[in-house]
C-alpha cells in the first residue's frame, strides 16, 4: 500500500538473460500493460534521449558495484510526460558474478517540475543579482558578505568570491565606519533604512573619497527576527560633483546677476517674482517708497498694478509690458520712467525679457538707473536748444553749407541779410550771395581746403542786387553721418567800412595835425633859436669885444682884473647860448645844410658816447626844404639814439646819398642788432620813437625801412624826395 | 693907405661896435657897412674894399653866400668872416667860399686886427678854436693849406696824413678798418682834387701845408 500510495514500483532486470520485468505499480505509472520483456523493448518505455544515459549509468554501477540511480522521463500513451527516479541494487552470486538489477521506480513528475520552477527562479534571481546595476550584497549577522554582485564587487575593487565569508570590515574597511552601525542598527530593529548618503573609500580607488546612496533591509527569519541584512548600494560620486558644479554654477549664475548694477528679478507666468538680485533688493531697502513686499514670493504684477500717485502711469504700462511679454505677445518691453527720490532726480529704464527656449515661462525684469544717461541727454538736448537760439536769433547770417558751394541751412539772419528766403538762399548756393567779381573768394575756398577753415572780407550781393561788405568766417567739419559740412557765418560789415573809413580820415587828419604840429615846434625852436642866437649871442659877443677894449684903455689892475673876470662870465654865457641853440635848433643845419648838420650832430654823439659815427657823402646837390631838413636830422638823431641807448655799437655809418629825385640816407650800426620782423609798428620799449620817426617821415613823402637780425647789426635805410 | 674896411651885420649895435674898434686902429678904416648879404655884395661891387668883416648868419643873402659872389665878383677883396658859429664846419664852408679868414665874434678884439692884417698878408686866418679843430699848426697859414680843408674831405684829409706819414694803402685800411679798396679810391680821389700824381709829391704837399710835421 505504501508504495500502491506512494506511487512506487518495482523493477528487476535479470543480467543472464537481459529480461526486464515490471511490477504493477510500474503499469500504473507507465500506462502500460508492460509486464515483461527484453532490455531493449524496456528501453523503449523511456524517454529516447534519457534512455542511453539511464542504461549506461545502470552498465557502470553494475560494473562498479554501486548503487543505480538516476532519473529519467517516460512518455506515456496519453502523452503526458513523467518524470521517474529509479534506484536500484546490483545482486551477485557468489562467485561474484552480477546475477540481477533490482530497484524501486517512483513517480516524481511534481517534485521535477517545482525543482524547475525553483530552479528558473533561482536563476532569475541570480540574473537579476548580478546583472543589476545597483550594487547588491547580503550579509550575517556578524556582517559577513553571503552574497555579493559583481557591480558591487567591483565598486569594492575585488573578485565577488573574495567577498564570502569575510566580514565588511576585512573587505572595505574604508567603509567600516561609516556603514556598520546602520548594519547593526538595522539588524537590531528589524527595520530597513533607506537612502542613506554614505562617504568613504574602497580597495578599488584608495584615497579617493566616494559617495554612495544606500538602503539596507533587515533579511528575516521565520520567527521575524533578523538574520541579516541586505544591502542597495548606488554610487553617487559623480552625480555627487555634478550636483556641486551645477550649484556652482546656480551660485555663479546669482554672483553674476548680482554684481550687475541693475535691479533684476525672475518671473513666473503669474508675475511671482522667483529670484531677486542683490542690486534689486539693496534698491528696495534702500528706498522708502518701496513698501511693498518686492523680494522672492511676491506678486510683481500686484505690486506694479497697486501703484499709485505720479507714477500710476508709468507703472501700469509696465504692468501691460511684462503682461505682454508673459503672454508672449512681445518678445520684449522696455520704458524709461523718472523715479526722483527726495535727494536727487533719477531715471530709470525697465525692460522686461522672456527666458529663450522651451521649459516653464519665466521673465526677467530688469530697472538700470540711467540717470547719468538722462542728465547727458537733457544736457545735450538743452545745448542743441541753445545753439537752435543761437542760430535762430544771431544777428549775423548762419549758413550750414556743403563744401561745393550748395546751401544746407541758413537762419532768420541770412534770409534778412541777403533779402531772400531760406528757400531762395538754398537755390542761389555760394555762388549766387558773393559778388563773382570778388577774387578774394577763391583764396579763401583755398586757405580752407587746406586748412580747415577760412575767414576774410568778401562782398556779397542782396537779392535785389545790392552789394555790401561782409566779414566771412567758414569752417570745415564732419556731421554725424560723416558728411564734410562747412560753416558759415557773414557779419554785415557795412556800418564797420563806414566806421573805419571815417577812423582812417580822422587818423589822416590827426597825422597831418601831428606833422603840423612838429613843424610848428620845430619852426619856434628855430625862431627861439634865431633869436637866442642873433640877439642875446651877438649881444653878448659885442658885450665881450667891447669889454676888450675898455680894458685896452685901462692899466688899474683893480679894473682890469674885473673886466676880464666879466669877460669870462661873457665868454660862458655864450657858450651856454651857442649849446642851447645847438639843441634847439642846430644853426649849422639851417645854415649850412643837412651834410653839415649830420655831420656836428655826429661830432656831438661821439663826444658824448662812447661810439665812432662816419659820414659819407656822394657830395651831390641835395636841395631840401626846412621841413624835410628838419624831419630827415631828426630822423638820424632818432636812430643814433637808438644805436647808442640799445645797440651796444662800436661803430656807425651814415651815407648820404642823391638819387634821380630824392635822397637816401642809411644809418649801420655794427651792433647786437634784432628780429626786425618782431618789431611792432609801436610798442612801448623806445617804439613810439620809430613810430613817430616813420609818421614824420611820412609827413614829407619819406618812408623807412629797417634791416636787422640778431648779431648782425643794423641797417636803417630813409628815402625822401627832394625838393622840386 | 689905409686898409679900407666893409663891415656887414644885420645887428646895427654890432656894426657899431666893431666900427668904433677897428677905427681906433691905425691904417685901418671902415669905409661903409652893410646890414644883410645882399648889400654887401652891391656895396663892395660898388666900394671894392680891401676886406669885408662878414657875419654868417644874416637874412636874405647869408654871409657864406655872399661871400661866394663877392669873391667871384672881386677876387681880390678878401673876407674875413665874424661869427657867432664855433662850429668848423661854418669856417669850412666859408673857405669854401673863398674867405680868407674865421674869427669867433666873441674873441678879443685884437684878434680882429689880427687876421685882418693876416689875411692882407695874403695869407688864411682861423681863430684858434677853429684851427684846432682843424689840426692846423698854426692860425695864420698859406693860402694852399686852405685848399686841403676847403677841397678835400676829412675822411680824404686823414687818408692823405697817413700816406705821407709814410703807411702804405694796406696799413691805411687797417687802421682805418676799411677795405683796402677803399683807401685807394680816397687816394685816387686826393691825387685827382689836388692835382698831384705821386705818393712823394703828396707826401711834400702834406709836410708843405702842414699836415704833418717834420719828422718822418
Amino acid at each position: 500500500m505504501a508504495l500502491a500510495a506512494s506511487h512506487t514500483g518495482i523493477w528487476e532486470w535479470d543480467l543472464r538473460t537481459d529480461a526486464v520485468s515490471l511490477s504493477r505499480e510500474c503499469f500504473d505509472l507507465l500506462g502500460v500493460r508492460w509486464t515483461e520483456g527484453t532490455l531493449r523493448s524496456a528501453m523503449d518505455l523511456l524517454m529516447p534521449s534519457d534512455a542511453l544515459r539511464v542504461l549506461s549509468a545502470a552498465r557502470a554501477a553494475i560494473a562498479e558495484k554501486s548503487v543505480f540511480r538516476e532519473e529519467f522521463r517516460t512518455i506515456r500513451p496519453d502523452g503526458a510526460v513523467l518524470w521517474l527516479s529509479a534506484i536500484g541494487q546490483v545482486e551477485y552470486d557468489d562467485a561474484g558474478a552480477p546475477l540481477r538489477l533490482v530497484g524501486t521506480a517512483q513517480d516524481i513528475t511534481e517534485t521535477k517540475a517545482l525543482q524547475i520552477e525553483i530552479n528558473k527562479r533561482e536563476q532569475w534571481v541570480d540574473s537579476f543579482f548580478m546583472g543589476a546595476t545597483a550594487g547588491l550584497a547580503l550579509l550575517d549577522r556578524d556582517l559577513r558578505y553571503i552574497r555579493i554582485n559583481e557591480t558591487l564587487a567591483e565598486m569594492n575593487g575585488l573578485p565577488a568570491g573574495e567577498h564570502i565569508g569575510r566580514t565588511v570590515r576585512e573587505v572595505v574597511p574604508g567603509m567600516a565606519d561609516a556603514v556598520e552601525p546602520i548594519f547593526r542598527q538595522v539588524l537590531a530593529t528589524g527595520r530597513p533604512v533607506l537612502n542613506v548618503e554614505v562617504s568613504g573609500e574602497t580597495p578599488r580607488q584608495p584615497g579617493v573619497p566616494r559617495q554612495w546612496l544606500e538602503s539596507f533591509f533587515p533579511m528575516k527569519g521565520e520567527d521575524g527576527v533578523a538574520q541579516g541584512v541586505g544591502a542597495i548600494v548606488v554610487e553617487i560620486t559623480e552625480l555627487k560633483s555634478a550636483e556641486l558644479a551645477l550649484d556652482e554654477s546656480r551660485q555663479f549664475a546669482q554672483a553674476t546677476i548680482d554684481a550687475l548694477s541693475a535691479s533684476i528679478c525672475v518671473l513666473d507666468e503669474a508675475g511671482t517674482i522667483l529670484a531677486v538680485n542683490h542690486a534689486w533688493r539693496a534698491f528696495a531697502e534702500a528706498n522708502p517708497p518701496v513698501r511693498q513686499n518686492v523680494f522672492e514670493g511676491a506678486n510683481y504684477l500686484a505690486v506694479t498694478d497697486g501703484a499709485g500717485g505720479p507714477d500710476t502711469a508709468d507703472a501700469s504700462a509696465f504692468a501691460a509690458g511684462i503682461r505682454a511679454v508673459i503672454s508672449g505677445a512681445r518678445s520684449a518691453f522696455s520704458r524709461e520712467y523718472p523715479c526722483h527720490s527726495p535727494a536727487e532726480q533719477r531715471w530709470f529704464i525697465g525692460r522686461v525679457t522672456r527666458f529663450p527656449g522651451p521649459g516653464p515661462v519665466r521673465i526677467v525684469v530688469a530697472h538700470e538707473n540711467i540717470t547719468t544717461c538722462k542728465l547727458a541727454e537733457l544736457a545735450l538736448q538743452e545745448s542743441e536748444e541753445r545753439y537752435r537760439m543761437l542760430f535762430e536769433n544771431s544777428m549775423d547770417a548762419i549758413m550750414l553749407t556743403v563744401p561745393d558751394g550748395r546751401i544746407l541751412s541758413a537762419n532768420p539772419a541770412a534770409c534778412l541779410m541777403f533779402g531772400r528766403t531760406e528757400a531762395e538762399l538754398r537755390a542761389a548756393g555760394r555762388d549766387g550771395l558773393v559778388d563773382t567779381g570778388d577774387s578774394r573768394m577763391q583764396s579763401l575756398i583755398e586757405e580752407r581746403k587746406r586748412t580747415g577753415r577760412a575767414s576774410g572780407e568778401l562782398t556779397f550781393v542782396r537779392k535785389d542786387g545790392s552789394r555790401f561788405p561782409g566779414e566771412i568766417s567758414s569752417q570745415l567739419f564732419t556731421d554725424r553721418e560723416g558728411n564734410t559740412r562747412t560753416s558759415m557765418f557773414i557779419h554785415d560789415i557795412t556800418k564797420r567800412k563806414q566806421a573805419e573809413s571815417e577812423v582812417l580820415s580822422y587818423r589822416d587828419a590827426l597825422r597831418s595835425l601831428a606833422l603840423e604840429l612838429s613843424l610848428t615846434e620845430e619852426r619856434e625852436r628855430h625862431r627861439i633859436a634865431t633869436d637866442l642866437h642873433d640877439n642875446i649871442g651877438q649881444t653878448l659877443a659885442l658885450a665881450s669885444i667891447k669889454l676888450g677894449g675898455l680894458r685896452e684903455c685901462t692899466d688899474i689892475t683893480g679894473v682890469t682884473d674885473g673886466v676880464d673876470d666879466i669877460r669870462g662870465l661873457v665868454r660862458q654865457a655864450i657858450e651856454y647860448t651857442r649849446s642851447v641853440t645847438f639843441d634847439l635848433s642846430p644853426p649849422v643845419l639851417y645854415e649850412l645844410g643837412l651834410v653839415a648838420g649830420l655831420s656836428a650832430l655826429a661830432e656831438q654823439f661821439q663826444g658824448r658816447h662812447a661810439i665812432e659815427i662816419e659820414i659819407t657823402d656822394d657830395e651831390q646837390p641835395k636841395v631840401l626844404g626846412d621841413d624835410q631838413l628838419i624831419a630827415l636830422y631828426k630822423a638820424v638823431r632818432e636812430l643814433l639814439m637808438n644805436i647808442v641807448k640799445h645797440a651796444k655799437a662800436r661803430k656807425a655809418v651814415i651815407t648820404l646819398q642823391r638819387n634821380a629825385d630824392s635822397i637816401g640816407i642809411t644809418v649801420e650800426d655794427d651792433g647786437t642788432g634784432f628780429e626786425a620782423s618782431a618789431m611792432k609798428p609801436y610798442g612801448s620799449a623806445g617804439g613810439f620813437g620809430l613810430f613817430s620817426t616813420r609818421e614824420r617821415l611820412r609827413g614829407i613823402g619819406g618812408r623807412l625801412e629797417i634791416a636787422s637780425a640778431p648779431g648782425t647789426g643794423t641797417k636803417v635805410t630813409i628815402e625822401a624826395p627832394l625838393q622840386q | 693907405m689905409a686898409i679900407r674896411v666893409l663891415i656887414a651885420d644885420d645887428h646895427k649895435i654890432m656894426r657899431e661896435g666893431l666900427r668904433a674898434l677897428i677905427e681906433k686902429q691905425k691904417g685901418m678904416e671902415v669905409i661903409a657897412e652893410a646890414e644883410d648879404g645882399r648889400s654887401a655884395v652891391q656895396i663892395t661891387g660898388k666900394l671894392a674894399p680891401d676886406v669885408v668883416i662878414m657875419d654868417i648868419g644874416m637874412p636874405g643873402l647869408n654871409g657864406i653866400e655872399a661871400t661866394r659872389q663877392i669873391v667871384k665878383a672881386l677876387p681880390t677883396v678878401k673876407v674875413v668872416a665874424l661869427s657867432m658859429h664855433a662850429d668848423k664846419r661854418f669856417a669850412l664852408e666859408m673857405l669854401k667860399a673863398g674867405g680868407s679868414g674865421y674869427v669867433l665874434k666873441n674873441a678879443a678884439f685884437e684878434e680882429v686886427v689880427h687876421a685882418i692884417n693876416c689875411v692882407m698878408g695874403q695869407k688864411i686866418y682861423l681863430c684858434p678854436p677853429v684851427a684846432g679843430a682843424f689840426k692846423a699848426s698854426a692860425s695864420c697859414l698859406p693860402i694852399a693849406a686852405a685848399t686841403v680843408f676847403s677841397v678835400l674831405t676829412a675822411r680824404e684829409r686823414e687818408v692823405l696824413q697817413l700816406l705821407a706819414e709814410g703807411n702804405n694803402t694796406k696799413e691805411i685800411a687797417a687802421l682805418l678798418f676799411v677795405s683796402v679798396k677803399t683807401i685807394e679810391t680816397h687816394r685816387v680821389q686826393i691825387m685827382k682834387k689836388l692835382d698831384i700824381h705821386s705818393v712823394a709829391e703828396l707826401t711834400k704837399y702834406a709836410l708843405r701845408e702842414g699836415l704833418t710835421s717834420i719828422d718822418l
